[in-house]
């Protein structure tokens, strides 16, 4: 019951658009004991779904551009296929320093007063292609 | 023109592979680098790099999910509890976001995420 409420806070986090992905691999790792290797894999896998909705949802507000996802996607398999295969290479203790450094970088992101840009509008006219 | 053709080529390459290589090594934080990389290097508005960002981080969730589950890094009984009680918060998620302050929100997540990272270097 406890992993049902917690998934629910951090998909409300998901939802207002701060990434709650972040929270939730922490969740596992400290309060359900998971490894860290599997906590990323229940992240990755767990937020497909909600990302598949949210990715139709600003499509459907004209707000995706699916001709430019094609192509950063190209790189981003890639890079997805190095980052899993280094993960998988790399220690739990180690993966876990590696994260927190990552934490650490988004907090100050969040805090940094350009970081916050739900308020910014207006700016999407601005097409490049 | 060829250049600029040239330049943007090498810029979506590198945002891409950046994004996919610490969403796959991370398992998140692939949207961290391609909306500002979107927003900075390819002059895309933040409503439409958002919302692109979302299509990209599908398909290299889906490559870097496939690795994980090569190397028995899948828990199945867990994901699909978490993903039941992540699509039902964010839908309430995306209905609240009016209503809450976001500098506020903001705020408490980077102190969780803070203490978080201290917890996880000791």
């Amino acid at each position: 019951m406890l992993l049902y409420l917690l998934s629910g806070l951090t998909g409300i986090i998901s939802g207002m658009g701060v990434g709650g992905g972040i929270l939730l691999i922490p969740i596992l790792v400290f309060l359900f004991h998971r490894d860290q290797h599997l906590a990323q894999g229940i992240t990755l896998l767990a937020y497909l779904p909600t990302s598949l909705v949210a990715a139709v949802t600003h499509y459907l507000n004209h707000n995706c551009r699916l001709r430019t996802a094609a192509e950063l996607a190209v790189g981003g398999v890639f890079g997805s296929f190095a980052g899993a295969a280094l993960a998988a290479a790399t220690p739990s203790r180690w993966l876990q320093k590696i994260f927190a450094v990552f934490l650490t970088v988004m907090a100050v992101y969040q805090l940094l007063p350009g970081g916050d840009r739900q308020d910014k509008q207006g700016s999407d006219s601005r097409r490049s292609d | 023109m060829l250049d600029v053709l040239k330049r943007r080529v090498v810029k979506v390459a590198l945002i891409g592979f950046g994004a996919g290589l610490v969403n796959g090594l991370l398992g998140v934080g692939g949207g961290m680098i391609l909306i500002p990389g979107m927003v900075y290097a390819l002059g895309m508005g933040e409503h439409d790099a958002h919302g692109t960002s979302l299509a990209i981080v599908l398909p290299i969730s889906i490559a870097s999910a496939f690795v994980y589950s090569r190397n028995h890094f899948i828990d199945w009984s867990t994901t699909w509890r978490v993903a039941v009680g992540g699509m039902i918060g964010a839908y309430f998620g995306a209905k609240l976001i009016n209503y809450i302050p976001d500098i506020w929100l903001r705020r408490i997540f980077a102190a969780f995420m803070l203490a978080t990272a201290v917890r996880m270097v000791l």
